[in-house]
């Protein structure tokens, strides 16, 4: 284990436990296998990020290393019938997939999604992928991939500790109409490796809702990897809600890799978790792609949000566009921290990028970094990133109306977001989101008050 | 004796970090009157209809303003619309993902509310919209969208007097309606105007033009200039203004 000496005692801990734990959790899939074993020599090459490193300044990852001492790596997927009912969105009735502590859920899923032409592999269940040769092909190329390359520890950790996560397929050419709903809950004191492998054929369409819900009434870190790959022409759209509890960490990591003219729009929404940390990264591999990536978090009392998200342009003429905005309020912190990076010859790239941020408090905090790296002369890039409060203006239209002054605030900081929820696949979905974030804004609305008294 | 509605007496008032704008200014008007106030650009016409409607960045230094008996120093913006005191703004806010209608219905239910009354059915409020609707010729998809959003400028005006017409206000202070309107627009807008004024009521028209004022005839007209009401006359002063220009101020008050 390499330069591990110069690491504090809880990280080089942190790391052995992972490495006796991994032992354990070795697929019988002889391919999935193999990349486990690289990832945990990952773990140990890439050792606990630190704040020295740009992607890591601004989140303090200490909390983690701090419960993971009292969590388990969870092995339970138990779970009541009547949650689930709590947390469906009722388009999605018949299409839902559910995992508990990182663990695929046959019993609880819906039966009918395979009768649908899409297919559900289980990890875990090396019989069932015998018998899809072609699934087996699409595990063999695009699970963990380049691992021995793979520069984020936690998703390197992931790899290493998943024991089932699932594959989720579309052939080419075929259309899913409905929503897929998929419930990622996390109801016991872990560290969960939440892991899925979403793969669209050529030209084929999907549209996913995930949300990730903690029930744990103690501190969990839920460590979720989603790898997906869009072939030639295949559009999807990948919703995900972050509905975990307050003494949730969520560390979720996308990366998508989008092959010709292929379309990608994901909406991000960060709602509850205590801290949470969503590293994006999306490769632009053959031309014509598009990529659209529209995020909103709400913070208050002590919670944090980082966003550290990296769109590569790596071939000519695809498209890009990043737009999250937050809402930040007591001493709660957030970072965005985007970059577009365009390589060299990657001509007629069209690429933005905006940050924008309402704080409403004078202790809350946002690092904004967004980011333009440019290696390539015709392309079309823009970036931005703003910081404000409420309009003044705004608040008295609405008071002269008659309106309530919390009812007003809360209009105009509903009115702020509802450009990113009205990309919300589903209506039940976007009401469910309002919902949370007014539930947000009660103390928010309380420190907007006093904050706009003392002025 | 007829009932005063609004009262303001040597109202002073400035800018939150210090610059005076109103000095001295009075004003009273009955139910039944209407008022025009004229006045060249920065004099403070719009200053007065925010102190008047309670925006927290003006400070009322001394003088009094009294709404129906009460004092509107007392009362939050909020309180005064419920009372019955309107405003239309010179320029009206957009407010993204707020839906027209379901503003209107928020305004309309917090007054009830406020009165201790019960709030509307919503089919009976959607009777009622579109009652409204139809005395300023507007279409129905205007309630479909966002608060303002992309409106128009008379689009724009238009929404301020449907919000008028459906609160139903005591007083109304409407700061330049009509500027930016082209003369349909500028037609509709008098229509809702005249539909609004009873005898119970009272209308505070803030103008630079005499056009409007061919619609909505006023009782009284008063030159507003730096921050006092300098000069008031009847309907036949604005005629005379807009001939001569402010520069027979000079010649009046000298
Ligand atoms: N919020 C404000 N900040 C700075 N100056 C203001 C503000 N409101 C009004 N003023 C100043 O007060 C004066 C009167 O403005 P206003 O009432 O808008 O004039 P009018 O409506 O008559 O054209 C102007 O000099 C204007 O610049
Ligand atoms: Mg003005």
């Amino acid at each position: 284990m390499p330069n591990l000496a110069e690491r504090n005692k809880n990280e080089i801990e942190f790391i052995e436990q992972i490495f006796r734990a991994s032992s354990s959790m070795l697929s019988e899939i002889p391919n999935i296998r193999s990349r486990q074993e690289t990832a945990i020599k990952r773990v140990t090459e890439l050792g606990f990020p630190q704040k020295s490193s740009e992607d890591w300044k601004y989140y303090d990852s200490q909390p983690i290393l701090e419960n993971f001492f009292t969590l388990d790596i969870c092995e339970i997927n138990k779970l009541d019938k009547e949650i689930i009912r709590k947390h469906r969105f009722p388009e999605c009735s018949e299409n839902l997939l559910v995992t508990v502590n990182g663990h695929f859920s046959k019993e609880l899923s819906s039966t009918s999604l395979t009768n649908k032409n899409i297919s559900i592999i289980d990890f875990n269940d090396p019989d069932q992928l015998k018998k899809h040769p072609t699934e087996e092909e699409i595990i063999n190329q695009h699970f963990a991939h380049k691992i021995n390359q793979e520069d984020s520890f936690f998703k390197a950790c992931n790899t290493a500790l998943m024991s089932n996560g699932f594959l989720l397929s579309v052939p080419d050419d075929t259309e899913i109409e409905e929503t897929i709903q998929i419930l990622h809950f996390s109801n016991e004191s872990c560290f969960n490796q939440t892991r899925s492998l979403i793969h669209l054929g050529k030209n084929a369409k999907l549209k996913i809702i995930v949300s990730y819900i903690g029930l744990a009434n103690s501190h969990f870190v839920n460590n979720a990897v989603v790898e997906l790959i869009l072939s030639e022409g295949a559009h999807f759209k990948l919703d995900k809600i972050q509905d975990d509890t307050q003494q949730g960490i969520l560390l979720y990591d996308l990366y998508a890799r989008l092959m010709k003219n292929s379309n990608f729009e994901y909406n991000s929404l960060d709602l509850k978790a205590n801290h949470s940390r969503d590293n994006i990264k999306v490769d632009l591999l053959e031309p014509g792609a598009n990529a659209g990536l529209a995020g909103f978090y709400i913070l208050n009392k002590d919670r944090k949000a980082h966003n550290v998200i990296k769109v590569n342009h790596l071939v000519p003429n695809c498209t890009s566009n990043q737009l999250y905005k937050g809402i930040i309020s007591d001493s709660a912190r957030a970072e965005f921290n985007g970059e577009i990076n365009v390589s060299e010859g990657a001509n007629g790239t069209n690429a933005t990028q905006l940050n924008k941020n309402l704080l409403l408090s004078n202790t809350a905090h946002i690092d904004s970094r967004p980011q333009l790296k440019i290696l390539a002369d015709d392309v079309k890039c823009s970036h931005g990133s703003t910081v404000g409060e409420l309009d003044e203006d705004e608040i008295f239209y609405l008071l002269s109306r008659g309106i309530k002054k919390d009812d007003a605030l809360a209009m105009l900081t509903l009115s702020f977001c509802e450009e990113i929820i009205q990309k919300v696949t589903i209506d039940s979905a976007k009401q469910h989101i309002r919902n949370l974030t007014l539930e947000n804004l009660d103390t928010t609305i309380h420190t907007a008050n006093t904050v706009h008294k003392l002025k | 004796m007829t009932e005063t509605i609004l009262e303001v007496k040597n109202l002073e008032a400035n800018l939150e970090d210090g610059d005076k704008i109103l000095k001295g200014l009075n004003l009273t008007i009955k139910a039944g009157e209407v008022h025009a106030i004229m006045g060249p650009n920065g004099s403070g016409k719009s200053t007065l209809s925010k102190i008047l409607s309670g925006h927290p960045a003006y400070k009322v230094s001394s003088g009094s303003m009294n709404f129906l008996g009460r004092d509107l120093n007392e009362l939050e913006a909020n309180e005064r619309a419920n009372l019955g005191l309107f405003l239309a703004f010179q320029y009206p806010l957009e407010i993204a993902g707020v839906n027209n209608l379901e503003f209107l219905r928020m305004a309309y239910n917090s007054k009830q509310k406020y009165h201790g009354l019960e709030e509307a059915d919503p089919l009976d409020f959607d009777d009622l919209v579109e009652s409204k609707l139809e005395i300023l010729s507007m279409k129905n998809d205007f309630l479909n969208r966002n608060l303002n959003e992309g409106f128009s400028g008379g689009e724009k005006k238009k929404n301020e007097i449907l919000q008028m017409l459906i609160l139903e206000p005591k007083l109304v202070v409407l700061d330049e309606i009509d500027s930016g309107l082209d003369i349909d627009a500028l037609k509709a807008v008098a229509n809702g105007i005249n539909a609004y004024k009873n005898t119970g009521n009272g209308v505070l028209m803030i103008t630079h033009y005499q056009r409007l004022l061919d619609y909505v005839v006023p009782d009284q007209v008063h030159v507003l200039s730096e921050g006092r009401i300098v000069l008031s006359g009847k309907a036949d002063l604005a005629l005379e203004l807009e001939k001569k220009g402010y520069d027979i101020l000079n010649a009046k008050l000298s």
